[in-house]
């Protein structure tokens, strides 16, 4: 028999707010969380809002986050694990985690890791010319500097990767780390995703007429694109058996999870959602559950006009007649696309539904696309609906990216 | 098999097929009889690479050096293991570490020069970290998962122990798995500063955390990709394969020096010495020497090995990178790849790859059961 995998820690961060009551408080007001960008001077830019959260140091006050200049997003990231080490009893790390050093990974999705200082890198360089300019801060860029620092705050010593599959990368590494528990390579794995907000895809995803000017919208007949957000998020996860026997609270179990290549196009989805139909088909059979066991689906709804229609027709091919009969909506009408952080952000936003009975409503919706029958968006109180209460014995979550990747992750009650 | 090697104990993951993209060789054969050369300058850059043997090269004009070294290999190595597997059950690792750095250079440079004017679609899309791969899974039809996983030169160990992971799980019949990288003149200029490569007349500054003493080989680029199989039943049982994969483990290192580095080094040794079942002292090492502070941290493993029961790897080789330069990611996948000739001859043989970050691997392999062997 397959052993079990427990979602034992949580840690969560975006614009909604910081760890998880916050963020579901933040859902139940039922506003989007977009602001004018500070990140990067936004006023050269047609779109200037986006889904920032508060600073790091206001985030996670007396925090040990790593030098100040260090960069914004691993400063938020080594928060965020913070935050969900504690919340499953392993306070800081290290000895508070009951395995051995080489036991612990650390398997994280992003795209942009530590971009920042790359951006830093580039304007000085352009100021002061390429002998001047700090090398240092290209050499925090890298993945593995970023990995090296993380694994040794908190004393993980096993395998550590980044996986960086666009903005799947989160769910992705989710999916890699159950694997890592169920073939017992490890004891107790530390994953997630994050991404900041960056002048460089914003840049990017505009350039490619993939940003909103108005709010995101997302299966809305009128969606127009996409905002981004910044976000992280982190799972701590380990075996059930080994989580009941230190008497642990379990938020979940990680049932199931898969990832697929489209196989189809750099930057465009398949317009019939075969890839990512074969990954949430995948990833049901995986967590051996049907898809009338669903009671929820976190959306990838991006809010562009191919993604949403490419994922609708995912759904309709895995659920069938059943498709009606099983709430879903996008989070990213409230705190945007967070990018390589996404499928680890919405993977938590999937838990809280979870746990709380209550799936968050799609923001800006006043009439789904006609091109989507069937398909029960839940929408905010504003277009008349609310959140809604569910009796969910599992939940979904996907997630989709350039170079047509696709992952997916059930959880369930425990 | 050697005597000492007992049989695995866990569903068999075989190589199949491997190729290399390199300044010095290009394909398996060519590469190992390149590696029995011995050359005083490393060859670093590819010069005239020739994309027409790629299927639907023109689709690929925009594409990155990286995406092409990469998917060159790819291909070469699906040929290589031969057979068909349904796409749906054919999965890529691609590991990286500097990715398409020089797209995102001139993409960055010209947001900082022009602002939104700058932002190229062509720049942006093709510099996505997972551009390989998804051209990889439309041309060469690998509809499984798709990962890209980013780090220093220990990531392309490290995507072989996701893809065992895959294989094993049932994800995937078939999984290739490899790294890619361009040559990249801000990463030189970079690097060089922190010793990490060499750069002739570059001004050299210590830098806290990275190596100081340190001198690095020159800086190169390629790729080098094995396509991996479980071989337990089915319709490929019996196929032919180049070697087993008996073990890849891997670990972060306090530091590249120090008493308790050398003993974490060790211990991954013995543990992974262990899991793969073979006795160290009949093993051949490709090393994972660079020219940095890792040389002198593998010595002093090395040695403590010897000293103890066990013994330590009876042969070491430094060949893939003074034929090659630092190539990073791709480098350990050189070394597997010069590791399958000693395979061949019998023999069991590991590879270890260590990061200027302090992260080490160790794979071990084996010849492949006697029905699959090639010949």
């Amino acid at each position: 028999m397959r052993e079990e995998v427990a979602v034992t820690g949580i840690g969560i961060v975006s614009a909604l707010g910081v760890g998880p009551a916050a963020t579901l408080a933040a859902l139940e007001r039922e506003q989007p969380a977009f602001t004018e960008l500070t990140a990067f001077d936004a006023s050269r830019y047609a779109v200037r809002r986006g889904g920032e959260a508060v600073a790091p140091e206001a985030a996670f006050p007396g925090v040990d986050l790593g030098p100040p200049k260090l960069d914004r997003a691993l400063r938020h990231l080594i928060g965020t694990l913070d935050q969900a080490l504690r919340d499953a009893g392993m306070e800081g790390g290290g000895a508070a985690i009951p395995c051995a050093p080489h036991r612990r990974e650390l398997l994280l999705g992003s795209t942009l890791v530590a971009m920042l200082q790359a951006a830093e890198f580039v304007h000085e360089e352009a100021r002061v010319g390429p002998e001047r300019a700090r090398y240092r801060r290209l050499a925090e860029w890298t993945a593995e500097a970023a990995l090296q620092r993380v694994s040794r705050r908190f004393d993980l010593r096993g395998l550590s990767l980044v996986v960086s599959n666009a903005c799947a990368s989160g769910a992705a590494s989710v999916a890699l780390a159950l694997d890592r528990l169920r073939r017992g390579r490890a004891d107790v794995v530390v994953t997630g995703g994050f991404d900041p907000v960056c002048e460089y895809t914003h840049a990017g995803f505009g350039s490619l007429l993939l940003l909103s000017t108005g709010g995101c919208s997302p299966f809305e007949k009128g969606r127009e694109g996409m905002l981004l957000g910044e976000g992280y998020a982190v799972l701590v996860l380990e075996r059930l058996a080994d989580a009941r026997r230190r008497g642990a609270r379990v938020h979940a179990l990680l049932r199931g999870g898969a990832a697929t290549s489209d196989g189809f196009h750099l930057t465009q989805p398949d317009p019939e959602g075969r890839g990512a139909a074969r990954c949430i088909a995948a990833a049901l059979a995986d967590a051996d559950l049907a898809p009338r066991d669903v009671g929820y689906v976190n959306l990838h709804g991006t809010g562009t006009v191919f993604n949403d229609l490419s994922e609708y027709r995912a759904l309709r091919t895995v659920f069938g007649d059943a498709l009606p009969d099983v709430p879903m909506s996008s989070t990213k009408s409230y705190l945007g696309h967070t990018l390589g952080g996404a499928g680890a952000v919405e993977a938590v936003l999937a838990i809280l539904a979870l746990e709380s009975g209550q799936a968050p409503p799609t923001l800006n919706v006043r009439e789904v696309d006609p091109e989507m029958p069937g398909l029960d968006l839940v929408r905010s109180r504003a277009a008349g609906g609310g959140g809604r209460s569910i009796d969910a014995r599992a939940v979904l979550s996907n997630s989709f990216g350039f170079g047509g990747a696709n992952a997916a992750l059930v959880f369930s009650k425990p | 098999m050697s005597a000492s090697v007992a049989e695995p104990v866990e569903p068999t993951i075989v190589v199949a097929g491997a190729s290399v993209v390199t300044a010095a060789a290009r394909g398996r054969a060519a590469f190992a009889a390149a590696l029995e050369q011995p050359s005083d300058t490393p060859r670093t850059r590819i010069e005239g690479f020739d994309v027409a043997t790629l299927p639907e090269a023109k689709s690929l004009r925009r594409a990155t050096p990286h995406a092409l070294f990469g998917l060159a290999a790819a291909a070469e190595a699906l040929q290589e293991a031969g057979g068909a597997v349904a796409p749906e059950e054919s999965a890529l690792l691609v590991a990286s570490t500097l990715g398409a750095a020089n797209f995102s250079y001139r993409l960055w440079q010209e947001l900082v020069k022009s602002g939104p004017l700058g932002a190229s679609p062509m720049l942006f899309s093709e510099g996505v970290p997972n551009a390989l791969a998804g051209h990889a899974a439309r041309l060469l039809r690998l509809l499984a998962a798709g990962h890209m996983i980013g780090g220093g030169s220990g990531c392309g160990l490290r995507a072989l122990a996701v893809a065992r992971d895959l294989l094993e799980c049932g994800r995937a019949r078939r999984a290739l798995v490899g790294a890619a990288e361009e040559w990249s003149e801000l990463a030189e200029r970079s690097f060089a500063r922190f010793g990490i490569v060499a750069r002739e007349g570059a001004p050299r500054r210590a830098s806290r955390g990275l190596p100081r003493a340190s001198r690095g080989l020159p800086m190169g680029e390629g790729a080098a990709m094995l396509c991996l199989e479980r071989r337990d039943g089915g319709e490929r049982a019996g196929a032919p394969a180049l070697a087993t994969l008996r073990a890849v483990e891997s670990v972060q290192l306090p530091s590249l020096r120090g008493a308790a580095a050398v003993d974490e080094l060790v211990a991954l040794f013995e543990r992974t010495f262990a899991l793969a079942r073979v006795r160290p002292s009949d093993v051949r090492l490709a090393s994972a020497a660079n020219g940095t502070a890792a040389d002198r941290l593998e010595a002093a493993a090395l040695a403590r090995l010897a000293a103890s029961g066990a013994g330590a790897p009876r042969g070491v080789s430094r060949r893939v990178r003074a034929l090659c330069g630092e190539t990073f990611s791709v480098a350990p996948l050189l070394q597997v790849v010069e590791a399958l000739a000693v395979v061949a001859a019998g023999e069991p043989a590991a590879v270890l790859s260590l990061s200027p970050f302090a992260s080490a691997t160790l794979a071990v392999f084996t010849a492949p059961p006697p029905s699959e062997r090639h010949g």
